[in-house]
């Protein structure tokens, strides 16, 4: 009898518990049920968002979550998202891109073109740092020089050849070989300091920056925030001519780094940030109606990620992907839009060509028909019987990442249902990247991260163009030098063309070197009630805080 | 101690040297050429023959005292180190605090009500408190008290409440295993004859409890608060990451993913030195606790003394 109290007393109190952690999310639910959200703050389906130029609004002050700390303020530090949130706050480049491909000058005012890799580029004869320091042609050969030198940026600054000042306010810049993004590469990502500051500075600026920014930094502690507050002397004074990234609405923000995912969403609802581009897509729900719109109190921006997975075949003679035909059995036994869903549910995105919307280049064309390798088991039944597959087993790669490894157990399944042995092994990044690259790879087939980028090319390079690798072969394990012919081609930037693109993304898939496979359409979520506008980048993805408009 | 911590530095140097992974992935950011990342390794000087890595690790860490530059971040592994130890080193004493406060009253109470409801709810605190996963009892405290009743902050460290949620979550594992263990070696000790004869004098049961039976029950409770202390100043990655803490645990997770070597071998060799200290600090703590050791130390002592004289 005693026990039998004991252990109703213990129910009770369990019961309890569970109740008070569960009965509020339901609770919010139905409460935003009986209250559908406004008409202003459904979601919007823009890309970059140029924010509205107020000037700085007094008293202004807002919390922005990231999920990363830069750790060092260096202008030319390598990083995360904590990085690009230092360098849109304090650091300026030449010019930034915008997500229609058009340049947005900030420190460079023109620049002509008068040869072949060749650029003049000059810049504002006004500009200086938070210090005071002017800015000149001796500053941007020094930033680059140093950029370079770093290596930390090395993806841009490989293609930069040489840079010389020609006045007090323009210099040359000559690139080693041109693709459609080199220049436009190398202006956006390249920060600018001073030569007098960073040399004065005890540390090479990796804890006190000093850029032309609109913000100087004010605050901060290693692993939980930092904050940024507008600098009263900034020197683009004509508001016409202030970039996106150099708006300056906000007076004062804090960015909170958040390194566990599922806090963001916590974070943003419990108004710890106003902004956050960390919230899970599990967690969208909680702050989405049934219709899609944004909860009351909430809203949104969307865009298609940039990059998605793809499926890449080693066709070197080790492995069982040589038979050309076997590859074209796999790409056309996997379903793509179930393997999005799987993996990103309502925001996955399945695709059947290399082009993506956000592409500067982004055209129809590149996916006729619907695109490639669409479903059809009959026709993938069709190769695998003109292949010379004896019932070996093929080893699948890929990073230890939930969504891939979801989207690698599906392809093991398809490739089963028509009669293919597929084994999965997953790794850390950084092992991942070792296997990838090895002279003699194991693996027959690998899931990847393909790059984003702003071009269609750029999705196919990174594996197939052999100016990437020193090997002689590229990550398919092969040359192929009709291949090669193609992206010189399409990448050259007198010959980049649509046309030209495509009939390389056709070669790609008429031998089936390699699939795109998934990817999805991000979030990011801000409180409505304290921004009415996020500025961001021209990705969608990275907050711009002074380019925000904030509710007063 | 000091053979110990060269052990360490080489067998974690070896194992690293031969452990596959590229540092130089995450360093160059998106897809860089084949070239680059060769370029980047020599740099590093992750082209040498494994001895002269070896020679210039040892080196550095044992007779520069220079931890080395983190790959990553281009900072002084010792300056990063200096600035996260604190945090953790309050982090894993207001835990082993909660632990003792909460897990050895609770262990007592069982044993000298042993087989009573107070010793089956003591036990069955201690075995749901053992049976948790840390991170999800963190998140749940969390959506309870952050984002229910919006009492206590969902992360960071950044004011003194920020503390309450990670230790509770970090303390829950372990409290049930410390009251389970102070509970058996109470039991133990109140059943040995000394106790009998403390009945028999007429000592009141409360001085019996703690005055006479504890200290010698605490000993191997002791030990194992003083392992959980030393672990936990390795970090606790998990709720370092659900909660935000810029602790060691989250330092060294992202050194492991990014093969930042300099930043492993550093923060492992200075993590078995404290190891170390908390080891000789735990037995040294033994002859506080139990006047027989503080006894058998002083009788050492005297005979040196007599033996010289």
């Amino acid at each position: 009898m005693k026990s039998q109290k004991t252990l109703a007393f213990l129910l009770t109190v369990a019961i309890s518990i569970s109740l008070l952690a569960g009965c509020t999310r339901s609770g919010q639910l139905q409460m935003s049920d009986e209250n559908p959200t406004k008409e202003s703050e459904v979601g919007t389906a823009q890309t970059d968002i140029d924010g509205t130029n107020l000037g700085t609004v007094a008293g202004s002050y807002l919390k922005f979550g990231c999920t990363s700390d830069p750790k060092t303020f260096g202008p030319w530090d390598g990083g995360g998202g904590g990085r690009n949130m230092t360098n849109i706050s304090v650091y300026e480049a030449l010019a930034y891109m915008k997500s229609d491909g058009t340049i947005s000058n900030c420190i460079m005012e023109s620049y002509t073109n008068p040869s072949e890799g060749v650029y003049n580029v000059k810049i504002y004869d006004y500009v200086h740092d938070s210090e005071g320091n002017p800015i000149t042609a001796d500053d941007i050969v020094f930033s680059f020089t140093k950029c370079a030198e770093q290596g930390n940026w090395a993806t841009y600054t490989a293609v930069l050849d040489s840079i010389s000042k020609i006045d007090e306010y323009t210099v040359e810049i000559k690139l080693v070989s041109e693709r459609p993004d080199s220049f436009s590469g190398l202006l956006e990502n390249v920060m600018i300091v001073s030569r007098k500051a960073y040399e004065g500075s005890k540390d090479s600026m990796a804890g006190h920056p000093i850029g032309t920014g609109s913000y100087v930094l004010e605050n901060y502690t290693a692993g939980a925030e930092m904050t940024y507050v507008v600098n009263p002397d900034y020197w683009q004074t004509d508001t016409s001519l202030i970039a996106n990234q150099s708006l300056h609405n906000v007076e004062k923000y804090t960015i909170k780094f958040i390194s566990d995912k599922s806090q963001h969403s916590i974070a943003l609802e419990t108004g710890a940030v106003d902004n956050t581009n960390g919230v899970l897509s599990a967690d969208y729900v909680n702050f989405l109606n049934d219709d899609g719109s944004a909860k009351d109190g909430y809203a949104y921006i969307e865009s298609e990620k940039q990059g998605f997975l793809e499926l890449v075949f080693n066709c070197g003679e080790s492995s069982v992907c040589k038979d050309e035909n076997l590859r074209k059995a796999i790409a056309y036994a996997i379903d793509r839009a179930a393997m999005a869903y799987a993996a990103y549910g309502d925001a996955g995105l399945a695709y059947t060509s290399f082009s993506q919307t956000t592409h500067f280049d982004y055209d129809e064309s590149y996916t006729p028909d619907g695109g490639y390798f669409t479903l059809d088991e009959a026709t993938a039944r069709n190769y695998l019987d003109k292949s010379g597959y004896k019932g070996e087993t093929l080893t699948l790669y890929a990073q230890n990442d939930t969504e891939v490894a979801i989207q690698c157990e599906l392809i093991r399944s398809y490739c089963e249902a028509i009669g293919i042995d597929v084994d999965v092994n997953t790794f850390d990044k950084s092992l991942y990247n070792d296997y990838l690259y090895s002279a003699n790879p194991e693996w027959d087939l690998t899931v990847c991260f393909g790059e984003g980028g702003d071009y269609t090319y750029v999705s196919m390079a990174w594996c197939l163009d052999i100016n990437y690798f020193t090997t002689g072969v590229n990550c398919c394990q092969i040359y192929d030098a009709e291949l090669q012919t193609l992206f010189d081609t399409a990448t050259n930037v007198k010959t980049f063309s649509v046309d030209n693109t495509k009939a390389l993304q056709d070669y790609v898939f008429e031998h089936c070197y390699m699939v795109a496979l998934s990817g999805f359409t991000q979030k990011v979520f801000y409180n409505s009630t304290t921004i009415e506008q996020l500025g961001t980048t021209k990705t969608g993805f990275d907050p711009v805080p002074g380019a925000c408009v904030p509710v007063v | 101690m000091i053979p110990v911590m060269l052990l360490v530095a080489f067998v974690i140097f070896t194992i690293l040297y031969f452990v596959p992974g590229d540092p130089t992935v995450s360093l160059l950011g998106s897809n860089p050429t084949q070239a680059q990342r060769e370029e980047l390794l020599q740099k590093l000087g992750l082209t040498d023959p494994y001895l002269t890595q070896l020679g210039k690790f040892f080196k550095s860490t044992f007779i520069d005292l220079d931890l080395g530059t983190s790959y990553q971040f281009r900072t002084s592994v010792s300056k990063e180190l200096a600035q996260r130890l604190p945090i953790t080193f309050v982090f894993a004493f207001l835990t082993f605090l909660l632990e003792a406060i909460i897990g050895i009253p609770l262990g007592v109470t069982a044993a000298v009500n042993q087989n009573s409801v107070i010793d089956r709810l003591c036990t069955f605190v201690a075995v749901i408190g053992a049976s948790l996963p840390g991170f999800w009892f963190g998140l749940m405290l969390v959506i309870i008290f952050s984002l229910s009743f919006g009492l206590l902050p969902a992360f960071g460290i950044t004011h003194w409440t920020g503390w309450i949620l990670p230790v509770v979550a970090n303390c829950i594992m372990d409290l049930g295993g410390i009251a389970r263990q102070t509970r058996s070696q109470m039991l133990e000790v109140i059943r040995s004859d000394y106790i009998v004869l403390a009945r028999a004098k007429g000592l009141s049961e409360g001085r019996i409890r703690y005055r006479e039976a504890l200290p010698n029950a605490l000993i191997p409770v002791v030990t194992t608060l003083g392992t959980r202390f030393g672990r936990a100043l390795g970090g606790t990655v998990v709720i370092e990451t659900v909660f935000s803490i810029p602790g060691v645990g989250m330092y060294l997770n992202d050194a492991i993913t990014a093969r930042d070597y300099p930043v492993i071998r550093g923060s492992v060799v200075i993590l078995a030195l404290l190891l170390c200290v908390i080891v000789l600090l735990t037995d040294l703590a033994y002859a506080f606790i139990d006047p027989r050791i503080k006894a058998q130390y002083e009788n050492q002592g005297r005979r040196k003394v007599r033996s010289r004289v």
